[in-house]
């Protein structure tokens, strides 16, 4: 039986909508009263025109028009890969680690030491090695997700109860068997937390490695509208990676419900 | 109940069954700590034989947890050996079984995936499974609970779930530590007469670990009364007090008297 969750009333659905809307009514009050310059912040309505044109708009009709889905799916695709790249080795690895003592001596202070280096610091030297181009981001956004997941995998897999494993021993279980039997259900909910952590780094990590010269994507876009002095599309572009995110960690958070029964029963 | 255990006044020589499940052959125990020795149990030697039900009754520290999970193959002894129908048991494994104290159900799983956890491993047909899974459902009144959560049941029930996840595999030896301590005196009382039903059902050998004199004395079969420092058997005890026990009679409290003196000193 899955859980009911109590009704929700009105204004605990509304309530997410509160902090939004306010913020556009200050950024219409501020805008038609000129309390900010347009060059620095431009009206809602022309950022709403400008966004309107990036996603729907036919390209050429104007710049950027009817570009978001090119600058999407390039993005899109960065994230996933280096996403991906993040979870195939951090999982495991975390998982391993929070395990076998031996291991964790082995590469934790390692990981901690890398993991203090910000990630710009990074970007140098990526280029470098990959070049301009989608390597670089992928590289960026796997080493900048790898740590949230690795460290919660790592933190789930030690605080798992040891009963558990005893359990398991009593009926039967052999250690392999009890590392998806036990150990991985049980450690879950941080397996979760680190994916979920990981996801939205992801996205910071996909515009710091879009900001260098390639072409498309939504944090290229970002870049080239401040050289053409766009601020409007600087603010949709902004809007857009936030609306992105929140919509890939629902998504994340969906899928991990569906495969796992662990995810569904424990949060 | 069967004519035989309605009256033990027997010794186990005249029990249905004088096989010897399991024995434990010069058991000791020692663990370091700050760089000294400390002796947790000395020179356990125990025997139990096929559908016994024997309790190990001592105060906390005297070591009876710590035997316990050297008979579950949880921890290794110093010296001497565990076996079971004659051979040494090392790991742990379905043939001994334990219910915790706590709660040590998986809390993914519903009550009836909890109880089928040790079957996986059997290859069974589905049906087979739910059918096995339907009668220890049963046995521990669940039923309407199968698909229910650990932590949407109380803590009697997630207790008869730890039961019955153990009672289908049919352990040789089941091994119970405290598992009813944390229930009130009601559920406590519930769960006892359960056990017994059960034990009497499917002729369970039971190794049942507690502290209350009291639950020894209604349950046991044989008390095995421990005393600390380092940890020893000091008396083995036949309790043949007549089933279903009594606690308001002479006999009950007379033994209940005797064991709280013995384990005051």
């Amino acid at each position: 039986m899955e859980k009911q969750q109590p009704p929700k009333n009105g204004f605990d659905r509304l309530a997410p909508l509160i902090l939004p809307v306010g913020l556009l009514a200050l950024w219409f009050a501020v805008s038609e009263t000129e309390t900010v310059p347009t060059y620095l912040l431009p009206h809602p309505l022309t950022v709403g025109q400008a966004g309107y044109n990036y996603l729907f708009g036919d390209p050429g009709e104007a710049l950027y028009a009817g570009r978001f889905a090119s600058d999407l799916g390039a993005s899109l695709v960065r994230v996933i890969l280096g996403f991906g790249l993040a979870v195939a080795i951090g999982i495991p690895l975390g998982v391993i680690s929070g395990r076998l003592a031996i291991v964790n001596r082995l590469i934790s202070t390692t990981v901690n030491g890398l993991r203090s280096v910000p990630g710009i610091c990074w970007l140098p030297l990526a280029m470098v090695w990959f070049g301009i181009g989608i390597r670089t981001t992928i590289f960026l956004v796997a080493l900048a997700a790898f740590f949230p997941v690795y460290l919660n995998a790592a933190s789930g897999a030690r605080q798992v109860d040891p009963i558990y494993y005893q359990a398991g021993a009593m009926m039967g279980v052999t250690r392999l068997r009890g590392a998806f039997a036990i150990l991985l259900p049980a450690a879950m909910p941080h397996i979760t937390t680190g994916l979920r952590l990981g996801m939205g780094i992801a996205w910071a990590y996909l515009v710091l490695g879009e900001l260098t010269g390639v072409p498309n994507g939504l944090g290229a876009v970002i870049m080239d509208a401040r050289m053409m002095g766009r601020i409007d599309i600087i603010v949709v572009g902004i809007i857009l990676i936030a609306v992105m995110g929140r919509i890939c960690d629902f998504l994340l958070i969906r899928g991990l419900k569906l495969g796992f029964k662990s995810v569904r029963r424990m949060n | 109940m069967k004519a035989s255990r309605l009256k033990v006044v027997a010794s186990a020589a005249m029990r249905p069954s004088d096989e010897e499940v399991l024995k434990i052959q010069g058991v000791r125990k020692v663990f370091a700590v700050n760089n000294a020795y400390l002796t947790v149990l000395d020179e356990i030697n125990v025997t139990v034989r096929q559908g016994e039900l024997l309790c190990l009754l001592g105060r906390s520290g005297c070591g009876k947890t710590t035997l316990l999970k050297i008979i579950a193959g949880f921890m290794l002894p110093s010296a001497g050996k565990i076996l079971l129908s004659g051979r040494p048991a090392l790991r742990p494994g379905p043939d001994r079984c334990v219910v915790f104290q706590e709660d040590a159900l998986f809390p993914w799983l519903t009550v009836a995936e909890n109880i089928a956890f040790g079957l996986r491993g059997k290859a069974w047909p589905r049906r087979r499974v739910k059918a096995e899974v339907d009668r220890f459902l049963d046995l521990v009144g669940l039923k309407e609970f199968r698909d229910y959560l650990p932590r949407e049941i109380s803590g009697g029930m997630k207790q008869r779930v730890a039961l019955a996840r153990v009672l289908i595999l049919s352990p040789q030896v089941l091994l119970m530590d405290e598992p009813f301590a944390a229930l009130d005196a009601q559920t406590r009382a519930e769960m006892q007469h359960l056990m017994l039903t059960l034990w009497d059902r499917l002729n369970q050998t039971i190794l049942f670990v507690t502290h209350d004199v009291q639950e020894a004395v209604t349950l046991a079969d044989r008390v095995l009364f421990m005393v600390k420092d380092p940890g020893r058997i000091r008396q083995d005890l036949h309790v043949r007090l007549p089933r279903p026990r009594q606690k308001d009679t002479p006999a009950f409290m007379a033994l209940c008297r005797e064991l709280l003196e013995a384990l005051r000193t």
